[in-house]
């Protein structure tokens, strides 16, 4: 492992080296790059997620369940003593360093400019963080006080490392409870701890603050809807942006133009820069939700609980929620096969909840696409892509408000660093680096969550054996842990073989009851 | 004159934006013939699920007024809420008013139609339940559970019991009753009914002696008749006996292939399901890494 990182950090360096003599780098971009990040990638497929024997990081991991440690009180605890002394979330990890910037050209006169299209958890962080480094940001957002549709649940870990004040939680979640088609529910969340929880959060308030605390670490923020971008032919002439501008002068809103040197795409799942950059296409799911009030009384029975309904009537691909809002729940659903039918989704779901949100009323209905992978081209140039944008949300859960700040923080953190604190231009490679850096940390994540989606989102025999598993102390245990911590935790290989037998024979049984149904004539 | 400006550019998925203060827009001869220029150039760059009555010669603009759909009004071209709008309206639940009142407009359903939209009976799922497709008889779809057997959330095993022998097979048979009774008429869950039932209270010997034996049975049957012919004609073609045949590598080779396929592949459907489940398996890989093939054209995305 230690060999492959040299391997790489040579080839990195002298790939870049010898782009930087060319000066004609395009070419040899579609060349070396394909080269240097296959290895990576399939290095972390092969080996799973044991890959990294020469990464310090994985150590950690036992902290988290103090088996080496058994100093901390909780993974919470180990995780801030782990933070606070090593400085970052990657406890130990040697970064690949990059030496890119080394031979790109120094700006003379002034810093980096850089400007962050959309300004949600994506765009926020990623603007703090360039802004933390020196590097003169734009943030662009069109509507400050917007309240994106959202199921609005946050991991603990996201608290810790975005250091999220306590009052952007609405609620602490500590208790799920999953229902089959056939109504069988089960209670999840017996394994958690007194201070783990998931977080319900307002999207209005959460994005607000992380804009804010990027104007205060020095990034400038511009009310504006951006409208498209011209794509320069050289690397010296900058990105020129046009917005139309709602300062206040006049209703309708002025047209302004930026002019950076590189763009980062955090527009969400109907990116404009993507399209500007010939990001392509992807799959993609329609959430739907309605918001209701419910009755005091039955809001009691949600006070720190959500429900996940799953079943055909429900959605044929993903599942239905009831999520406790700060003073009503959101009812949805989302699909991606069936999207015209949602709304009769809805009512499904809305008629499973029944009883628990009857006399409620209907305040809000909103929907927004979610990205079902990523697309085909995250960074182009001198523009790369976070978040939404990107395509990074995860399936099964659909969770992507962690994926984004995180994507966020990691591109700013390339560009920082290429750039050398602003001042040198950053390239492509750069971006790159991001890229292969997210790629290797969360691959094992998200494969694991397509996994579980293709086995248990596939029918309604799967989605019982689903809910059947879930009853288990050690399902529960690890789907936390990894849920909480984003960390795919290798847990004790008997208990992964009892779980594997478990759970082929959940699937089994149930797709047999499925066969005999389907002789049944009635 | 802004308002022209922005209906000419191509927009993601909308087919129009609505201005950002959230002024209405009434549709003009001037600007349709605008809007009909700008959406045909950008169908051409969609190479997805085409709706192909998306070229459709005149649509209605209008913005919605934001009163039910949240960021409806924004130009940041949400248009998945203003199509989700003109959708149909379902029935009501019970007991759950709407003070919001839905907009409807009809408009092409062009962000619902693709990316990863599957037409016909696909679009259910990929092992919908008879009841989703609509197959099921009109007995079935007015009956509701209500069987004496079934206490506080789970089957009554006692009730199954005779002479202290518990008939597994009947517990079974109502099981499937209950969950095909509920697939096509699905009940709110209830906090005071609470199902806790879970199928791994029947032992796995009934499991075993109701739906592996007879499958087994019927495998093994159709091996024995493949291995007899064949071995036959082995004989009769190459005059090498059946003890022989299997001294070589190629007859152990042969046999081990005859097993497998008679075990994974039961019906004709079954090669299909073993194809798509391959390519399936790595499918999302391939998404992800389409980043670092710095393909010109954008992966062509077929939902699975």
């Amino acid at each position: 492992m230690a060999s492959l990182q040299v391997a790489l950090t040579a080839s990195t360096s002298s790939f870049a080296c010898t782009s930087r003599a060319a000066a004609a780098a395009s070419s040899s971009y579609g060349e070396s790059v394909p080269a240097l990040a296959p290895r990576a990638s399939s290095n972390a497929r092969s080996a799973g997620f044991v890959v990294a024997t020469g990464r310090v990081s994985l150590r950690a991991f036992e902290g988290l369940r103090g088996l080496s440690g058994g100093l901390v009180a909780s993974p919470v605890e180990s995780l801030k003593v782990a933070r606070s002394s090593s400085g970052g979330d990657d406890a130990g990890y040697q970064p690949l360093r990059v030496y890119a910037a080394r031979g790109s050209k120094k700006i003379e006169g002034r810093k980096l400019r850089v400007a962050v299209v959309g300004g949600g958890p994506a765009g926020g962080c990623a603007a703090e963080t360039l802004a933390k480094g020196g590097i003169e940001t734009f943030l662009i957002e069109r509507k400050l006080d917007n309240a994106k549709p959202c199921g609005g649940a946050i991991p603990l870990c996201m608290v810790g490392e975005f250091d999220l004040p306590p009052e952007i939680i609405d609620r602490k979640v500590t208790k799920m409870k999953m229902i089959s088609p056939s109504n069988v529910a089960v209670d999840v969340g017996k394994t958690l701890n007194d201070d783990e929880y998931i977080g319900m959060v307002r999207r209005e308030v959460l994005d607000s603050f992380l804009r804010e605390r990027a104007v205060k670490n020095g990034a400038t923020i511009i009310n504006g809807l951006f409208l498209r971008m011209d794509v320069p032919k050289d690397e010296n002439t900058p990105y020129k942006l046009h917005y139309t501008n709602f300062d206040g002068a006049s209703k309708v809103g002025t047209p302004g133009v930026l002019e950076v040197d590189a763009v980062i795409g955090a527009d969400g799942a109907n990116s404009r820069v993507a399209k500007d950059i010939d990001a392509g296409e992807y799959d993609y799911a329609i959430a739907f939700q309605e918001r209701i009030k419910i009755p005091d009384d039955k809001m009691e029975y949600y006070e720190n609980l959500a429900e996940m309904y799953v079943g055909d009537d429900v959605s044929p691909d993903f599942y239905g929620w009831v999520f406790p809002k700060c003073d009503h729940v959101a009812v949805g659903t989302g699909t991606v096969i069936n999207k015209p039918a949602i709304k009769k989704y809805q009512t499904a779901t809305r008629n499973r909840a029944k009883d628990k949100i009857a006399g409620g009323k209907i305040i809000r209905v909103e929907a927004h696409p979610i990205p079902e992978h990523p697309r085909p081209r995250r960074a182009s140039n001198r523009v790369a892509l976070i978040g939404d944008a990107a395509g990074y949300v995860t399936k099964c859960s659909g969770e992507g408000i962690y994926f984004a700040a995180k994507s966020g923080r990691m591109c700013a953190e390339a560009i920082v660093e290429g750039s050398a604190n602003g001042t040198r231009m950053v390239d492509e490679s750069d971006l790159r680096t991001y890229l292969e850096k997210w790629d290797k940390k969360y691959w094992a994540t998200y494969k694991v969550l397509d996994i579980l989606q293709k086995v248990f989102y596939r029918s309604n025999p799967a989605r019982e054996a689903f809910v059947e598993m879930c009853a288990d102390d050690y399902v529960q245990k690890m789907t936390f842990d990894s849920y909480l911590y984003k960390v795919v935790v290798p847990g004790n290989p008997l208990d992964d073989i009892k779980l594997a037998i478990n759970t082929i024979g959940s699937l089994i049984r149930a797709n047999a009851l499925r066969k005999e149904s389907e002789k049944m004539t009635v | 004159m802004a308002a022209m400006v922005t209906l000419a550019k191509p927009l993601t998925g909308a087919v129009v934006a609505p201005v950002a203060s959230g002024g209405a827009l009434s549709p003009n001869a001037g600007k349709s013939s605008q809007l009909l220029v700008s959406c045909r150039r950008w169908q051409g760059r969609y190479r997805t699920v085409v709706n192909v009555e998306s070229t459709g010669s005149r649509f209605v603009v209008r913005a919605s007024d934001g009163e039910g759909l949240g960021s409806a009004a924004d130009a940041g071209g949400n248009s998945i809420v203003l199509e989700v709008a003109g959708l149909p309206e379902e029935p009501e639940t019970e007991g759950i008013g709407n003070l919001a009142p839905p907009t409807s407009s009809p408009r092409k359903p062009s962000p619902l139609a693709k990316g990863g939209t599957l037409d016909g009976p696909q679009a259910e799922g990929k092992a919908p339940a008879a009841a989703t497709l609509g197959k099921t008889s009109p007995a079935l779809s007015l009956g509701t559970f209500d069987d004496p057997r079934w206490k506080n959330g789970t089957w009554d095993l006692s009730q199954f019991t005779t002479d202290g022998k518990t008939d597994w097979d009947a517990v079974i048979d109502a099981e499937v009753v209950r969950r095909k009774i509920l697939e096509t008429n699905p009940v709110s869950s209830n906090n005071e009914d609470e199902v806790v039932f879970d199928t791994s209270i029947v032992p796995w010997w009934a499991w075993v002696k109701r739906f592996h034996l007879p499958e087994a049975e019927l495998l093994n049957g159709r091996a024995a008749m493949i291995g007899y012919a064949s071995g036959w004609l082995v004989d009769a073609a190459t005059g090498i006996g059946l003890v022989d045949q299997q001294n070589s590598f190629f007859g152990k080779l042969l046999l081990f292939i005859s097993v497998v396929g008679v075990l994974a592949i039961r019906k004709t459907s079954d090669v299909d399901t073993i194809r798509d489940l391959a390519k399936e398996s790595t499918y999302y890989d391939k998404q992800w890494q389409a980043t670092w093939k710095d393909a010109k054209d954008p992966e062509k995305s077929d939902a699975l």
